[in-house]
């Protein structure tokens, strides 16, 4: 849960974010773990809120943490839709691609212990989340056959924000001004984030815009190996991508299978649960567009 | 096992219960949900026949032995069927006529929906 407060005496905005989902699906930080990798990428040059202060269990609200409330706009359909921000946009993929490097350079010293998740263990973790649901969806089996088939090899793990997209992403008339959320970030592989924040779900309809609606691939490729960042291997890319469609469709599952089960019904529950076609086209899609090869 | 999405029945049944009441702004939220819930159920009675011919044809081309859908997915996790272009294509039509069900607005069926070629064949 994330709130705005204010401070006696202090005369600016201040968000709390705590809570925890216990349920534990997709691997989510606790707020305290969260918040020292905030603080860590902060430090390292990452554009981060910054965490002032880490809630104690003495404090009575179990996990959490405060960082300034920052300027700028961070849901994506309102982003879109202010002609102010529009030149702000033009340089996002590029903005993305200079974040993206800095976050995967933070080294593993200066961080908290973080999952390890790579392309196999991701694929095992979600492929036994989808197991129990008890759901054979030949679209699902599918890409699950494919991203093993083209399983990419091992390598280094670095910081992986892990939910790097539009609506994580603080944008004012200067440009990126924070990257937001990060309670699913772990060590692993760092095309992953370049391949998450092209899935198809986070380009809210702007499809003919690859990178979260907003801007080209090879923009933010650029911008990621002018900073410093590895090599972008494409094919990597391509792969996380499709995992990526897989991931969000897994998760569309999860929240139906919520309802379903009685644990947290709701109508909204239902109506996610109905978006997992969505998913399956999707991949389809991508296999169909690319062949199943890198683009 | 069996394919379990939110059937018509499941939403028919989340609407009666959790029929959102009135005044404030979460309930607005909800108004706006059940509204399109709704308009699934609706289409999902005007359209449910394209669906099941979709799916049907891409069972019974691939997986005549069990032609479900939850056959043919058994029959992909067992690598009892080829991942070829006319499986993927056949799965793609089969979820543009889902997706016609769930949400036509999406962006990818309206691109889909564009192309002249065999996606909606």
């Amino acid at each position: 849960m994330t709130r705005r407060i204010e401070i006696d005496g202090i005369d600016r905005d201040w968000i709390l974010r705590t809570g925890f989902d216990d349920a534990g699906f997709g691997g989510m930080l606790d707020k305290t773990t969260e918040a020292h990798t905030v603080a860590a990428a902060c430090d390292h040059g990452v554009r981060a809120p910054e965490v002032i202060y880490v809630l104690a269990p003495e404090d009575g609200l179990g996990q959490g943490f405060i960082m300034p409330a920052l300027p700028g706009e961070g849901l994506p359909q309102r982003i879109f839709k202010q002609p102010a921000l529009a030149p702000a946009l033009e340089q996002l993929a590029s903005a993305c691609g200079q974040q993206l490097a800095t976050i995967h350079a933070v080294p593993a010293a200066a961080l908290p212990a973080l999952p390890l998740r790579d392309a196999a263990a991701s694929v095992d973790d979600y492929f036994e989340f989808y197991q129990g649901f008890g759901q054979i969806l030949p679209a699902f089996e599918l890409t699950f056959r494919v991203l093993r088939e083209r399983m990419p090899e091992p390598v280094a793990p670095v910081l992986v924000h892990g939910d790097f997209r539009m609506g994580n992403l603080l944008i004012d008339h200067s440009g990126l001004q924070a990257v937001l959320d990060w309670e699913l970030a772990h060590r692993g592989d760092a095309m992953e984030d370049l391949g998450w924040i092209c899935g198809p779900a986070w380009r809210f309809g702007r499809l003919d815009k690859p990178v979260g609606g907003f801007g080209r691939r090879e923009d933010l490729f650029a911008a990621y190996a002018a900073a410093g960042g590895r090599a972008v291997d494409r094919d990597r890319v391509w792969w996380w991508e499709l995992f990526g469609i897989l991931k969000w469709g897994v998760i569309c599952l999860y929240q139906l299978q919520r309802h379903l089960d009685g644990s947290d019904p709701s109508l909204e529950r239902l109506a996610i649960g109905r978006r997992v076609s969505e998913c399956e086209l999707d991949m389809m899609h991508m296999l169909a567009d690319t062949g199943g090869v890198a683009a | 096992m069996t394919q379990r999405r939110p059937t018509v029945a499941d939403l028919e049944a989340g609407l009666q219960r959790l029929n959102p009441g009135s005044g404030n702004r979460e309930n607005t939220y909800e108004r706006r949900i059940a509204r399109h819930l709704q308009f699934i159920i609706d289409r999902e009675r005007a359209q449910l026949s394209m669906l099941e011919a979709a799916e049907a044809a891409a069972c019974t081309t691939f997986n005549p032995i069990d032609a479900s859908m939850s056959g043919l997915g058994l029959a992909i996790r067992n690598g009892d069927v080829a991942i070829t272009a006319a499986l993927i294509n056949a799965l793609k039509r089969a979820a543009l006529a889902r997706v016609a069900i769930d949400n036509p607005r999406y962006a990818t069926y309206l691109l889909c929906s564009q192309d002249s070629g065999n996606d909606m064949a």
